[in-house]
This record gives structure tokens, C-alpha cells and sequence, in this order.
């Protein structure tokens, strides 16, 4: 055997060290777009579909004869994740859509590859699904909707357990603020250890929409801040102090888990589903959520909706047309299996099995009354039907207003920060904190139009005004009047 | 047989005394080069990591701190200085600097302080099972950072954590929310920053225990001195030298918390914990648009600070070592 000195074993170790170094840096063009044994990679962030996505990813493999690598990456990372990905050309082939840029810049960056979706696939999606602008460009459709836009985040979700303990009617659910008050009131004086709700403030963003959502639902005339009619920012808004004020209210008597200040969603979900509180705020998707961490918990779930300030308040939201959620990677080598893997989401098996996963609603809304899903949740999917309202929409009615929102800049602290800094007692003076809000989102909207302008865009200010708007009915886009 | 690195001929054809050596002879030369190719071949796994992981992401901040960039698209604009100016005029960035100088006013005294009694007690050949206390106080140091933060969510939640349960023994009913209020955040955070890294704070004060000779101190027993006079006339001056060098590598320390920080309260509740990392962090990838290039900004105003810190220690090494030539 040949004597190894000290000096031949260091060669060699520098030498198996450079190799590795050198495989390591040279190893992204191997693992680019697809797998390594040229698989489809699907990334996702819906976590109450993961067990769904995965069998659905494992039966897609033998349909398109590849090999489909189902990947669910936690919300709060995924925009990251992808971020990474780009950069290191590792996008997946199918992603679903957490980049807060307009489709026209994703398109122009090469982020996104045109759908190649068969006439049968497209006869299936529900009448309105595709708009230019948020799902398609110049006709050519890019990213497949798959949820319904009439939904809120507002739901009221409750223990059925806590609240039959504290004599409350599992079906006929507090819909006013002083109903949800005294319902609240009456756990605490039950005093059975449970408190009377639980609130994700650490989930800031949840908090925005949720504070937008009870502004909208106690009248304000628009949607994030911004008046439909007029165009101008508006947050100090008496429907936004108001629905603020109610939840400090809430929270100053103690009738708010202590300790929520600093929940994420997830984390205020999962000890809701433990059972330490009887109400929680959230989405349509709470169910899908809680049966991921808790499925026994999914029997105990009542569901109330949005609240309204006063009884008779007509109970109306707004949302703008339904988005893109999953793209096909332009850096994608098979975007023809890509696609055909996205358009396998538009038939009734995956409709069927979207709705009994219980995460958002999937886009034909009526699928939910014959699926696989909890009493509760097909209550809610039908309040949604009835006072879900089409509102209107900048980018759909000028598409150029998508090179604005590419311009425009993160506002800090947004919405959801206030809430939380009010509610902790870090902020004094709300409406002063509101009204900063508006002002920084106009100048940065200002700000956004000016580059835009300057880019050769044909937008301005009164593209955000939509006088014609009649409060309580469905807006129709002007390219469809 | 390895052949040595300088080889006799070149030894054997020095030139006589008197002559001026201008050019080495050729034996002795390739020696030398070759000398020099080894040191460089083993010098080259630190030069390239070095390089790739510190060099490159310090000049490329550089450059991006220039730019405005999103991350998701190419287009990088140069911009200029207007980062530097839109960090500079944004309140929460001089927020997060306070929070990162009062966070270091908590953590690095007591840090320093409590460590060296610790480490006095542990030095004390009296002390029984010294090895097992100095292994269960450096157990924190070896514990990943970001399972400590998520643990502490739990053993602070202010409904059934265990802190609140001894609240409630004590006759405190309701629970206080430590991590969730933003009065007391800052400060618990402080508080487990400094349970978690004093172990090796701790090591250092013992390096410099094991300094000082024994016969100092055994020559101060027959002299009569009693505990207090023997640290207060022995064991302190001796440390002050290391008292400068551990106060810096401890202050530097304190400006990198950022995993704690982000898994035990993420910057809140409403940024009274976001230190200056975190404020970076915030805007470079949990921004609903990342703003890279104003991210970037922030980090190479955070470096000079890092870096007025470093021109510290090396004067703090510079002043400890004389001050030992000095006491030697």
C-alpha cells in the first residue's frame, strides 16, 4: 500500500475541498427550472391544501407521465423563497402567485410563461374569471384564478363547546358589535378558564384586512382606504376609527386573550383550536387550517359573519376581480406540461377537492354547497353569494395603471402596524395615525404616477375615480358595458 | 521522505560577508517560490469563502445601497446617494438605532458584570462540581439561537407559560405579557440575550483568571488579605487589561441579535424591539415589495457603526496589551 504523508493527505483533501467547492457553485444550471430528472417542481402557500396538493401532485405524475414535486412553502417565506429562487434560476415551473407586482411587470421580467389552456379548460372557468389585466395581457391568459373573489377575512369563527357552555345559540351568531360584545361578555363571566376571544395582532397584515373588511361592511364607500367615487385616500374615516375602536374597546376589557399582541395567525389558529378562547376572527380558510392542526377541533367550529355597527346596517363588501394564483415559470423547460398540470386545477375533481380542503373558496362558488365540507363553512360560502359585491378597479379600467403600482412603495407603518400599536397602547391619537396614512399612501401614489408618466404611461389621478360607482351593486368594467 | 521547504544548496551558496546580495541565487529562489506556492494553496480555502461570503456581499451591498431594486425584477436604477438620504429622513431607522444602542446598554454591562463573578465563583478550586456548573452555564451559548427564541414565546406566554404560572403563585392573577407589551419587550429580550450568550463571556473572564499567578494570591493570604482586598488589589487590576478587550468583543457582540430577536418577537410589538438588523431584514425581504437597494443603504450605515466599534477594539487590544507590558 503507498505511504501517505502528511503533505500528500493535505493535497488531497485541498483537492477533494476544491472539487466540492466547484460542484457546489456550478450546480444551478442542473437544478434550473425542472428537477434534476427533468420533473415539474410546484411551489405553493395554501396551507390548508397541502394534504390535497400532494395526493393531487402524485396523481398529475401519472397523468403527464412526469414526475411532479409538490413543495408548500409557509406564507411568510414564500415571497423569499422565490426571490431566491429567481435569482439563483431555480424558479419552480408552477408557483402560486405571492409577488405583489402587477402581471404586466412579472410578464416583461420573464417571471411568468404564457398558459397554454385547452378550449375545454377555459369553457370551464366560471363567466368573468379571466380579466386583462390581473390574469391575461393582450388577450393571452397567464395566471389561472382559482379562488372566488367574494369572500372576507372578517368571519367569526367560534368554539362551539365555550360558547353552548356560556348559553349562546350555535346557530343564530352575534352580527352586530354589541351582540359580539355581550356574547363575549357572557364567556368571561362563565369563567370556565377559556377566554372570550383570541386575536392575531402579531399577523399585521391579516389585521389590515380584517380593519378593511369592518370599515367596508359599516360603509366605507371603498376599499383599502381609497374612495371608489373619488379617488382619495381616506383612512382616518369614522367607519375606520369606529372599527378600531371597537376592538380597543374589546381588548381594554380584557376580553381578548393576553398574550395576543404578539400572535401570528397561525399561532393564534392553533391555540384557538386547543381550545383557549371561544371567538376568532379569520377567513373562510380557518376551517381548512384548523383541520390541518386540530381535525378533532373541526366539529366544535361555528362560524358567525362580518359584523355591522348597528342592526339594519346592509350587510355589502367589495372585492375586484378574481386573481391570478398559480403561474407556470417563464424559465420553465416544459411550460407545456406546466401548463397542462395548471389547467388539471380547472377540472370538477380538483374544484370538488379545492372546496373540501376549506381554504378559500374555489371560483364557482356553488361547488361548495355539494362538497365535502363542514355546516359551517357552507353557511359561510353561501353569506359571501349574497353580500359579496364586485367593486371597482384601477388597473382593470387602465391596464396602464399597472406600471404605477410597479413604481409604487411599501407604506410603513401600514394599517395593520396602527391596529396593533393602538390596541398596545403605543399609539394615542388613531384618527392623527390614519390620517398620516392616507397622506403617505397619496404622495406615494403621487410619486408612482410621476414615474410612470415619465416612462411613457398614459395614467393620471382620475384614473382612480369612478364616479359613475352605485354603492351596493356589482361594477362592471367598461370594456364589458 | 518529504523534502524540506528550504533547501541546503541554497543555505550552502550564501554569499561572503561584505558582499551586498542583490539577486538570490536560483536554488534558493525556486525554494522560495515554492515556499510561497504552498503557503498560498493553503491559504486559498479561507481566501475564496472568505471572499465569497464576506468580501463579495460587503462590496455588493455597496453597490446596491446605489441602486433602487426590487429584487424580483433586473432592472437595477441607479439612484445615487437617495437611499442613503430616504434612510437617513426615516424616523423608524433612527428608531431602530436607538433600540439597538439602549439594547446594548442592557445587555453588554451585565453581561460583562455577572459573567466575571461567575467566572471568580467558578475559578475557586473550593468550589465543588466547578466542571458541571461551567458545562450547565455554557449549555446556552452551544443552543441554537432561533429554538431559544421560539422556546422563550412559550415560556412568556403570558395565558399558561411558566413564568405566569409562578406570577400566580406569588398572588399575581392576571398574567403579564412580557414579550407582547412593548415596555417590557425590549427588556425581556435583553434578559434572555444575556442567559444565552454570557457562557461565553464567561469563558473569556476564566482565560483571564487562569492569568493571574497563584503565588500573587498566596503571597496575599500570608500577608493577611482577605477576600475583598485580594480581588479588589490583585485579581482587578490584573483584569483590567482583558476588562477593555471583553467590554469590546462584547459591545460588537450585542449589534448581532438578530435571530433572537426575530424568533421571539419579530421586531414588535409595534417595532419596540426591531433593532437595526431586523429593520434591514424588514425592508430587503418582508416588505410587500422588497426595497434592496434602501436595505442596502441601511446596512452600510449599520457597517460604519459596526465599524467605529471595531477601530475601538483594536485601540481597546492596542491599550490591553501595553497595559500589560506595563504591569509585567
Amino acid at each position: 500500500m503507498a505511504h501517505v504523508t502528511r503533505r500528500s493527505l493535505l493535497v488531497g483533501s485541498g483537492a477533494l475541498l476544491s472539487t466540492a467547492a466547484l460542484a457546489a457553485c456550478g450546480g444551478g444550471g442542473e437544478s434550473a427550472g425542472p428537477g434534476p430528472s427533468g420533473s415539474l417542481r410546484w411551489w405553493d402557500h395554501f396551507s390548508a391544501l397541502q394534504k390535497f396538493h400532494a395526493d393531487w401532485a402524485a396523481q398529475q405524475s401519472q397523468d403527464l407521465g412526469k414526475q411532479v414535486e409538490y413543495t408548500y412553502n409557509d406564507v411568510s417565506r414564500s415571497a423569499e423563497a422565490l426571490q431566491l429562487a429567481n435569482q439563483s434560476n431555480q424558479l419552480p415551473d408552477v408557483y402560486s402567485n405571492v409577488l405583489d407586482l402587477p402581471l404586466s411587470a412579472l410578464v416583461a421580467e420573464g417571471w411568468v410563461h404564457e398558459l397554454q389552456l385547452s378550449d375545454e379548460a377555459l369553457a370551464r372557468l366560471p363567466e368573468g374569471s379571466l380579466t386583462e389585466g390581473i390574469t391575461s395581457l393582450d388577450g393571452k391568459v397567464y395566471g389561472l384564478p382559482l379562488f372566488t373573489s367574494q369572500q372576507y377575512a372578517a368571519a367569526h369563527w367560534f368554539n362551539t363547546d365555550i360558547t353552548t357552555a356560556a348559553g349562546l345559540d350555535p346557530d343564530d351568531p352575534p352580527t352586530t358589535y354589541d351582540e359580539y360584545r355581550a356574547a363575549l361578555e357572557a364567556i368571561k363571566a362563565k369563567g370556565d378558564g377559556a377566554a372570550p376571544m383570541i386575536l392575531a395582532l402579531g399577523g399585521t397584515a391579516r389585521m389590515r384586512e380584517q380593519i378593511d373588511d369592518l370599515a367596508q361592511v359599516a360603509g366605507f364607500p371603498g376599499f383599502q382606504g381609497m374612495k371608489y367615487a373619488t379617488g382619495e385616500y381616506a383612512y382616518d374615516d369614522d367607519t375606520y376609527v369606529n372599527a378600531i375602536e371597537f376592538w380597543k374597546e374589546l381588548n381594554d376589557s380584557s376580553l381578548i386573550l393576553a398574550g395576543s399582541g404578539g400572535l401570528t395567525v397561525a399561532d393564534a389558529r392553533s391555540r384557538w383550536g386547543a381550545g383557549v378562547a371561544g371567538f376568532f376572527p379569520d377567513g373562510p380558510w380557518c376551517a381548512g387550517g384548523v383541520k390541518n392542526v386540530a381535525p378533532a377541533f373541526v366539529e366544535k367550529l361555528g362560524v358567525g359573519p362580518i359584523l355591522v355597527p348597528q342592526a339594519g346596517t346592509p350587510v355589502v363588501t367589495y372585492r375586484g376581480a378574481p386573481g391570478a394564483q398559480f403561474f407556470v415559470a417563464g424559465s420553465s423547460a416544459d411550460p407545456e406540461a406546466a401548463s397542462r398540470l395548471v389547467e388539471s386545477m380547472t377540472t370538477t375533481e380538483y374544484q370538488a377537492g379545492l372546496a373540501g380542503g376549506m381554504d378559500q373558496p374555489p371560483l364557482d362558488l356553488s361547488v361548495v354547497q355539494d362538497a365535502d365540507v363542514i355546516e359551517p363553512y357552507r353557511k359561510l360560502a353561501g353569506w359571501f353569494e349574497e353580500t359579496v359585491r364586485r367593486g371597482p378597479e384601477a388597473v382593470v379600467a387602465n391596464p396602464q395603471i399597472a406600471q404605477v403600482e410597479a413604481a409604487s412603495k411599501p407604506i410603513s407603518p401600514h394599517l395593520g402596524d396602527i391596529v396593533q400599536g393602538y390596541l398596545g397602547g403605543d399609539i394615542t391619537d388613531l384618527r392623527g395615525a390614519l390620517k398620516s396614512l392616507s397622506d403617505a399612501f397619496s404622495a406615494d401614489r403621487e410619486q408612482a404616477i410621476a414615474t410612470a408618466t415619465a416612462a411613457g404611461a398614459q395614467v393620471s389621478l382620475d384614473d382612480y375615480a369612478f364616479p359613475e360607482w352605485v354603492p351596493g351593486q356589482d361594477w362592471t368594467p367598461p370594456s364589458a358595458g | 521522505m518529504a523534502r524540506p521547504l528550504t533547501s541546503e544548496p541554497a543555505l550552502a551558496a550564501a554569499p561572503p560577508q561584505g558582499k551586498v546580495l542583490r539577486t538570490p541565487p536560483k536554488g534558493q529562489r525556486v525554494g522560495t517560490r515554492k515556499q510561497t506556492l504552498w503557503i498560498w494553496l493553503f491559504l486559498m480555502p479561507t481566501i475564496v469563502l472568505y471572499g465569497a461570503y464576506t468580501l463579495y456581499p460587503i462590496v455588493a451591498s455597496y453597490w446596491y445601497s446605489l441602486v433602487e431594486w426590487n429584487g424580483f425584477q433586473a432592472e437595477q436604477r441607479f439612484v445615487g446617494i437617495s437611499n442613503y438620504r430616504a434612510v437617513i429622513a426615516d424616523p423608524a431607522f433612527w428608531s431602530s438605532v436607538k433600540i439597538t444602542l439602549v439594547f446594548m446598554l442592557l445587555v453588554a454591562p451585565a453581561r460583562i458584570l455577572l459573567s466575571l463573578l461567575l467566572a471568580i465563583a467558578l475559578n475557586s478550586p473550593k468550589l465543588p462540581f466547578r466542571n458541571l456548573f461551567r458545562t450547565v452555564y455554557f449549555l446556552p451559548v452551544v443552543t441554537t439561537t432561533a429554538i431559544v427564541g421560539v422556546v422563550m414565546q412559550f415560556v412568556f406566554d403570558p395565558s399558561s407559560g411558566p413564568v405566569t404560572s409562578m406570577l400566580r403563585l406569588v398572588g399575581v392573577e392576571q398574567g403579564i405579557d412580557l414579550l407582547g407589551d412593548s415596555g417590557t419587550a425590549l427588556t425581556t429580550a435583553a434578559a434572555v440575550y444575556v442567559w444565552k450568550f454570557f457562557g461565553i463571556t464567561m469563558v473569556y473572564w476564566m482565560a483571564a483568571l487562569q492569568t493571574i499567578p497563584s503565588e500573587l494570591y498566596e503571597a496575599a493570604r500570608i500577608d493577611g488579605a482577605g477576600a475583598w482586598h485580594i480581588f479588589r488589589h490583585i485579581t482587578l487590576p490584573l483584569l483590567t487589561p482583558f476588562l477593555l478587550i471583553i467590554t469590546v468583543l462584547t459591545v460588537e457582540d450585542t449589534f448581532h441579535a438578530f435571530d433572537l430577536m426575530q424568533t421571539m418577537t419579530g421586531g414588535g410589538p409595534f417595532f419596540s424591539t426591531e433593532i437595526i438588523e431586523i429593520y434591514i431584514y424588514r425592508w430587503a425581504f418582508n416588505a410587500s415589495i422588497p426595497q434592496l437597494g434602501f436595505a442596502s443603504a441601511a446596512a452600510v450605515l449599520f457597517g460604519v457603526l459596526v465599524m467605529v466599534v471595531g477601530v475601538l477594539q483594536a485601540w481597546a487590544l492596542y491599550a490591553g496589551r501595553k497595559s500589560r507590558r506595563e504591569l509585567s
